[in-house]
């Protein structure tokens, strides 16, 4: 046997070693309980893979979302803490000024009642603010506009982007999803997949996605039914620095509106903990409650609010709902409770979200794809049946047509399917329903490059060639064909990867493996079998390949 | 077995005017379908939601219509789906339920129409009598965003394969095969069109794919029309081409079938997106077929009679 044959065998045959070692545990995976049925020795062997082939989100039923952050808004709310810290420091330092308003959502207005204070002003927001704003042209002489500077803001955009993230990531996790995925993607945007979602959980965790969870706590100034009511005691609008929130009852209908100080200010940045307990009492009337703790800054805020307010009432308002309003019976120290008319999956979903943090911006989601893990396995077993119904199909038909030649070919359509499992086992890349079609799809290319072949050798015996140089020229005149054919699918697939998203980026990976194993397996696995035919019988004068041959 | 008798002489560059004439019929009749009757966009490209629904009684069409429509949600299409292969559960029947254009009440944009359709359904039906197997929404931007991403990915595709086409052939062969490509684009796509099924961003996914593999067929002809060149066979150049077309047909129609059963099993098998696209596969295959044997080389001719030339040896010789 010459020695580049023995490589390109043992090649060959380490290939399907590794293949069969790779996808083994995929084999033995106990899908419905997603753990390993392999044995103990197998697990042993460090350098064995002991995970299976990674299921789509549309194959084993989750969540895919793509959601989007308001980072205008942070800007807006940097804009107006700016604008609150510029306040109080032009009253320190005595720089006496109009008006200070925001403008668009990056642009301060200040009006100076005269040019001296307008050269304060301008020296102080120069000291102060020269990193973040910039002067961007007078509205008139007295009213100078600063802008914030673009790098910054994009500063501003990118820590809001970060911090959802964030909030989310906790959220999930805190919800128990078992390997999330939290990825930013282009400018503004956020995509998340939750493998495993069951249906019926599907409505809470979108609400545990998108609920802002901003809490704070307001003292109460005022009470009225009506927003009118109250407003008519306040002259008509809601004065600086209070604000108007309405409180629901049990129907979600309003019950009452109060009017609250907003300082000082108190929120649920300071939480460390927030646990659900039933209410004790009869249970079919227990309502759940959410019982907090504030870590040692919030404690003190805390402290000194309800010591300073004993017998008013402080207002706990939720996501600008007001929750409800005890009165303070004496200073409360580091803990609190929540009330509501919560069943217990709400209170439950109330503490993860108060335990993740609040969102700092809105978000909306833009796009979601949810495949629930029952129509998943409706989808799989499908899949399966494709992939048999197809292979079998194809491969009595290439032994039908090309008898002996027509084994070969399943051989290699056998091996074909065998590496394009281990490939994507090995890039862990996952495998959707559009990924199981592109396997199918393979099955019914891949033979096409043995066709070419089979179709060349058969010409060639016709002009009374022998079986061996058939081949030999069969295979040498066939290559360049194969590649060309082959090249122009695997343009194909590149731009579906690049432009695909989820299920149909599946589709394109195993597009694109399936050429590169299907010219392997079709071109030189085929070879090497019929060079090992030579080997054991040197002078082959009749051969295989559904036609009549030689004499 | 042999499906193609060695020395089959079929003329099919003879009648290439009449060929020609019939795809050009087709072809402005596929694009007038575009405009009439027009393409049936689906939510991946205009917004929207779409649920599949499991009821495990039976229950009417008209039922989940009323359920789902008491809640206003927008414009709403219901389809009944065939229970899938080998499924267990015989009772169930299971439900598309699909609203563009969502009411004032949902908003333009948001992700609030599965949960009114959800409520219309537990309201008349009961929480338990149904389950949601699947939920799809893109919001109008998102939508907007895959209609361009869809339409670029079609110009690379066709652009990448006529460049590689153009480099590994003469320049002729390169017209050729997108001549014959954007022939079974246009086909595909108008059939689709005309028989109103749903654009989905698979179907354009299946396109590509499409597109990416019935050029295989044509680079085989010119693989083959190249050889029988260098060869210096007698003849003209129409004589070679047709003589190529009729040494690689077996393999074309083979090939071709092989292909063809393997996206039959899918489209009986699945549904949804699976039979959508192997539709795809099922019309341009045919077409395929036919414009490569019919219009790919007879472009070829085409382009090299206006070039004035009797012969023309493909590009760089390949390794033998």
């Amino acid at each position: 046997m010459p020695t580049s044959l023995k490589w390109k065998a043992g090649l060959i045959a380490g290939l399907v070693a590794l293949s069969l070692i790779l996808i083994a545990p995929s084999l033995m995976w106990d899908y419905p309980n997603n753990r390993s049925r392999m044995p103990d020795w197998w697990k042993q062997v460090k350098i064995f893979p002991t995970r299976a082939v990674v299921l789509g989100l549309d194959l084993q039923g989750g969540m895919h979302m793509v959601v989007s952050v308001n980072t205008e808004e942070a800007v807006r709310n940097e804009m107006s803490s700016i604008k609150d810290f510029l306040r109080s420091g032009f009253r320190e330092g005595k720089v006496k000024f109009e008006e200070i308003k925001v403008v668009g959502d990056d642009k301060l207005l200040i009006s100076f009642p005269d040019a001296e204070n307008l050269q304060k002003g301008r020296a102080y927001l120069n000291d102060k603010y020269k990193r973040a704003l910039m002067e961007s042209g007078p509205e008139s002489t007295l009213q100078p506009v600063y802008q914030l500077k673009p790098e910054v803001a994009d500063e501003y955009r990118a820590n809001a982007i970060s911090q959802v993230m964030q909030t989310l990531e906790s959220r999930v996790d805190e919800f128990g999803v078992a390997e999330p995925s939290i990825q930013r993607q282009g400018k503004d945007r956020i995509v998340l997949q939750l493998p495993g979602i069951k249906e019926e959980d599907r409505a809470r965790v979108l609400q545990i996605i998108q609920r802002t969870a901003r809490l704070e706590f307001m003292l109460v100034e005022d009470v009225a039914t009506s927003k009118e009511a109250l407003l008519q005691k306040t002259g008509g609008t809601v004065p600086y620095g209070k604000r108007v929130l309405p409180e629901e009852d049990k129907q979600g209908e309003t019950a009452a509106w109060y009017l609250l100080k907003e300082e000082p200010k108190m929120t649920g940045d300071y939480l460390v903990d927030a646990r659900v307990s039933v209410g004790g009492g009869r249970t079919d009337f227990a309502a759940a409650v959410v019982d907090f703790r504030l870590n040692l800054e919030g404690a003190r805020r805390f402290r000194k609010i309800t010591g300073e307010n004993i017998g008013k009432n402080l207002a706990i308002v939720l996501e600008d709902k007001v929750k409800s309003a005890p009165v303070i019976q004496s200073q409360i120290f580091d803990r609190g409770q929540i009330t509501g008319k919560f069943t217990v999956d709400e209170a439950n979903d109330l503490s993860i979200v108060l335990r993740a943090g609040a969102l700092p911006v809105g978000i909306k989601i833009e796009e979601e794809r949810t495949v629930g893990p029952t129509l998943g396995k409706d989808l799989i077993r499908i899949g399966v049946i494709s992939v048999l119904v197809a292979g079998t199909l194809v491969g009595i038909f290439m032994v039908a047509y090309y008898s002996g030649a027509g084994l070969i070919a399943d051989l290699a359509l056998f091996l074909n399917v065998l590496f394009i499992l281990a490939a994507l086992a090995t890039l862990r890349a996952s495998l959707t329903l559009p990924g199981i079609a592109g396997i199918v799809l393979t099955i019914g290319m891949a033979v096409d490059g043995n066709i070419i072949i089979f179709e060349r050798i058969r010409e060639e015996l016709r002009t009374g060639k022998t079986p061996r140089s058939a081949i030999d020229a069969g295979y040498a005149r066939s290559l360049w064909t194969i590649l060309d054919a082959n090249i122009t699918t695997l343009i194909a697939g590149i731009i579906l990867f690049q432009v695909g998203t989820g299920p149909i980026r599946g589709f394109a990976i195993t597009l694109t493996i399936g050429i590169f194993t299907t010219v392997f397996t079709t071109y030189n696995v085929t070879e090497t079998i019929y060079e090992l035919m030579f080997v054991r019988k040197p002078k082959m004068e009749t051969m295989s390949i559904g036609i009549k041959v030689g004499n | 077995m042999e499906l193609i008798r060695p020395n089959t002489r079929i003329d099919f560059v003879g009648k290439r005017n009449l060929f020609f004439l019939i795809s050009l019929i087709c072809n402005l009749l596929c694009i007038g379908s575009f405009v009439w009757p027009g393409a049936n966009w689906g939510i991946d490209f205009i917004g929207g939601t779409e649920l599949r629904v499991r009821l495990r009684k039976q229950v009417g069409i008209g039922e989940v219509r009323q359920a789902v429509e008491a809640m206003n949600p927008g414009d709403t299409q219901i389809q009944s789906l065939q229970p899938t292969i080998g499924d267990q559960e015989k009772e169930t029947n299971d439900f598309l339920i699909r609203v563009e254009k969502l009411s004032a009440e949902v908003g333009p944009d948001s992700a609030k129409g599965s949960e009114l359709i959800e409520q219309g359904l537990t309201k008349k039906f009961g929480r338990d009598a149904f389950q949601i197997l699947s939920v799809n929404y893109v919001g109008p931007r998102v939508g907007r965003e895959l209609q361009s991403r869809g339409l670029q990915a079609m110009i690379f595709a066709l652009v990448g394969i006529m460049i590689y086409v153009g480099l590994r052939f003469e320049f002729s062969y390169g017209v050729g095969a997108l001549a014959s490509l954007i022939h079974d684009a246009i086909i595909t796509a108008g059939c689709y069109v005309f028989f109103q099924r749903e654009w989905s961003l698979s179907i354009i996914a299946a396109l590509l794919t499409m597109i990416g593999y019935s050029v295989n067929d044509t680079v085989v002809i010119y693989d083959r029309i190249r050889e029988n060149l260098k060869r210096a066979r007698k003849g003209t150049l129409s004589e070679i081409v047709n003589i190529s077309i009729n040494e690689t047909l077996s393999r074309t129609l083979l090939t071709n079938f092989t292909v063809m059963s393997v996206v039959l099993i899918l489209f009986i098998l699945n549904q949804g997106i699976i039979r959508d696209f192997s539709l795809v596969f099922i019309v341009g295959g045919i077409t395929g077929t036919y414009s490569t044997i019919y219009i790919a080389s007879s472009i070829v001719l085409l382009v090299e009679g206006f070039r004035g030339k009797k012969s023309a040896a493909g590009g760089k010789e390949p390794r033998p």
